[in-house]
């Protein structure tokens, strides 16, 4: 493994009972990289950065996040990862400012700079002015900002966002889209999965597909000769398109 | 017709939904106390035991059960206005308190005022469904700041259990035996059965410590890089400063040594086979043997610290980090 390999796996597996949902991937993601993992529904994305992150053990195989591992270094690894996780890891009974005020805290910064991050965060995202309210109470839209904003508000070296973009709102997104550009400009390594390929096409330097728990794609974007779009629907099985013949029909005549 | 059908076969749904979700207090160490006084012939205890626990259960059931329906779908389904009014109406019907009030007011024996008092609560659930008065604490977000870096998390527990039924059941023990304390009616020697009594009521809380994070909160946990046993101090703060409060007017040192076991056997049940908990209802235990012991330890501890003062917390506090620190790992085994 290169020292700058900040992402790296090999032959991992991931089993639920009798199905296997990741199927012996490897893969390294570079310094400074933005990568982004697609796939249809259910191809083993999340799964994958359910075992990037830690939250959950792989059946077998190796993962190694800026050279340590979760069985030895997971607290270590913890401190300098941000994550948006699949269900977005919010506590019900805290509110959107309260996340931002939790995170600086726990990840150990003063409380001045939590203060004008926070502000910083809030204002980009527009969430200023719902700061106050509690996550059980905001839409899925603000409560994905506020997760992205835990995952980057102490500036760690890298990043794992599952789905940043969906269901947020293009001014939104264009923002978050330029804080991780920004970054891996700096040198923050980034895995982020997607479904919003022309986001990606703008933001990716390096692509990777999953299908059925294996990867069919690796390769800088600059290599793929075609469009994103292109290349995913090549790669992936689509069924194919079918006249509901219902659907559009007189709605009264049929009852 | 064949519509108001189909909605009234899914509130029917979701009434007998909701009212199971009632029953959560089977598994709760004062239900089994009270199980377990009723065969010992302490049949008054029992009594105002179950009346405490039956009002505290059936307020927040005394919402109209129309709330259930998500406002968004209400809203854009295409309902005439007497067919909103007459769902309006059965959701007031389903109303378990509407039977009680019929069913006292054919009894006969029960005073105007009490029956008034009853009515009050579905009538008042009606009015939030009707006004789409959503019920919130805005006092929940001026918690005071606590002087650490999981501040935070401990408001968040704060806010979680104050939202359990077994809060304010223990509450209203404590208020009561204060109350009664002040007047000067309260034996000495009743003091500390009091204190463990409120001790009691809060321990299936302690079995069940991230019920109320729901999966989202158990995910954050798991990418926070905080040691396990501190996850745990974060929640037994919480309990420990409201034992503290409600027994501050008993017997302290019974209440707090009772609370140190009591969270003490709590954590493992916590960490192994967390249950997911509902707001507003009682607690449930996670598991019937772990209740007892839990109950039969902070009964020992209690009495102790009633016979050998304030050092019995020294082996209380001994166990209790032996437990924080055993459970600690595992929570981040899992």
């Amino acid at each position: 493994m290169n020292s700058h390999n900040v992402i790296f796996c090999q032959e991992l597996i991931k089993n639920f009972g009798a199905f296997r949902a990741v199927d012996q991937i490897s893969f390294y993601v570079k310094q400074g990289t933005i990568c982004a993992f697609l796939g249809p529904n259910g191809a083993g994305k999340s799964t994958t950065v359910k075992m990037l992150t830690g939250q959950i053990q792989p059946t077998s195989g190796i993962v190694k996040i800026l050279g340590c591992d979760f069985g030895k270094d997971g607290n270590s690894i913890r401190s300098r990862m941000g994550v948006l996780p699949e269900n977005l890891g919010l506590f019900d009974d805290l509110t959107i400012e309260e996340h931002l005020l939790l995170t600086g805290d726990i990840y150990g910064l003063s409380r001045s700079v939590t203060r004008e991050r926070t502000e910083e965060l809030l204002d980009l995202l527009d969430l200023s002015e719902d700061r106050h309210r509690f996550a059980r109470q905001c839409s899925h839209g603000m409560r994905k900002k506020t997760s992205f904003a835990m995952a980057v508000i102490h500036n760690p070296p890298v990043l794992f966002l599952d789905e940043p973009f969906e269901a947020v709102d293009p001014v939104a997104a264009q923002s978050m889209q330029s804080i991780l550009r920004q970054a891996a400009q700096r040198g923050t390594t980034i895995f982020l999965t997607s479904h919003i390929l022309s986001m990606i096409q703008q933001l990716a330097d390096q692509v990777m597909m999953i299908r059925s728990g294996k990867i069919v794609w690796n390769s800088r974007l600059s290599e793929v000769s075609e469009s994103l779009d292109e290349l995913f629907f090549r790669l992936q099985e689509s069924p194919k398109p079918k006249d509901m013949e219902w659907l559009g029909s007189d709605p009264f005549s049929e009852r | 017709m064949a519509r108001l059908r189909s909605l009234l076969g899914t509130l029917k749904t979701l009434f007998f939904r909701d009212w199971g979700t009632l029953s959560s207090f089977q598994g709760n160490n004062l239900f089994t106390l009270g199980i377990a006084l009723l065969f010992l012939g302490a049949g008054s205890f029992l009594f105002f035991a179950m009346v405490l626990m039956g009002l505290v259960l059936i307020f927040p059931a005394s919402a109209s059960i129309l709330r259930k329906i998500p406002e968004e779908r209400w809203s854009v389904w295409p309902l005439r206005k007497n067919e909103k009014l007459f769902l309006q109406l059965a959701g007031i019907a389903m109303n378990p308190l509407i039977w009680l009030v019929i069913l006292l007011v054919l009894w006969g024996k029960v005073s105007w005022e009490i029956l008034l008092t009853i009515a009050m609560m579905p009538f008042i659930g009606f009015l939030l469904t009707v006004s789409k008065v959503s019920v919130c604490f805005p006092a929940w977000l001026r918690l005071p700041s606590f002087p650490w870096r999981l501040n935070q998390l401990l408001r968040k527990n704060l806010r979680e259990i104050s939202s359990t039924l077994d809060f304010y059941c223990a509450s209203g023990f404590a208020l009561v035996s204060a109350l009664v304390r002040l007047n000067g009616n309260l034996p000495d020697e009743a003091l500390l059965p009091l204190s463990l009594l409120i001790v009691l009521i809060m321990s299936t809380y302690a079995q069940n410590l991230f019920g109320l994070d729901g999966a989202g909160g158990m995910v954050r946990y798991s990418l926070l890089p905080v040691q396990g046993w501190m996850l745990l101090v974060a929640k037994d703060v919480v309990v420990l400063m409201v034992v503290f409060l409600l027994t501050l007017s008993l017997n302290l040192i019974a209440g707090m040594c009772a609370a140190l076991m009591m969270l003490a056997v709590g954590h493992a049940a916590s960490v192994r086979k967390p249950i997911d908990q509902m707001r507003w209802r009682f607690q449930s235990g996670g598991s019937f043997a772990s209740g007892i012991l839990q109950m039969l330890l902070l009964i020992f501890a209690g009495f102790s610290a009633g016979h050998f003062g304030v050092v019995f917390l020294v082996p209380c506090a001994i166990l209790y980090f032996l437990s924080i620190s055993y459970c600690g790992k595992l929570l981040r085994s899992f």
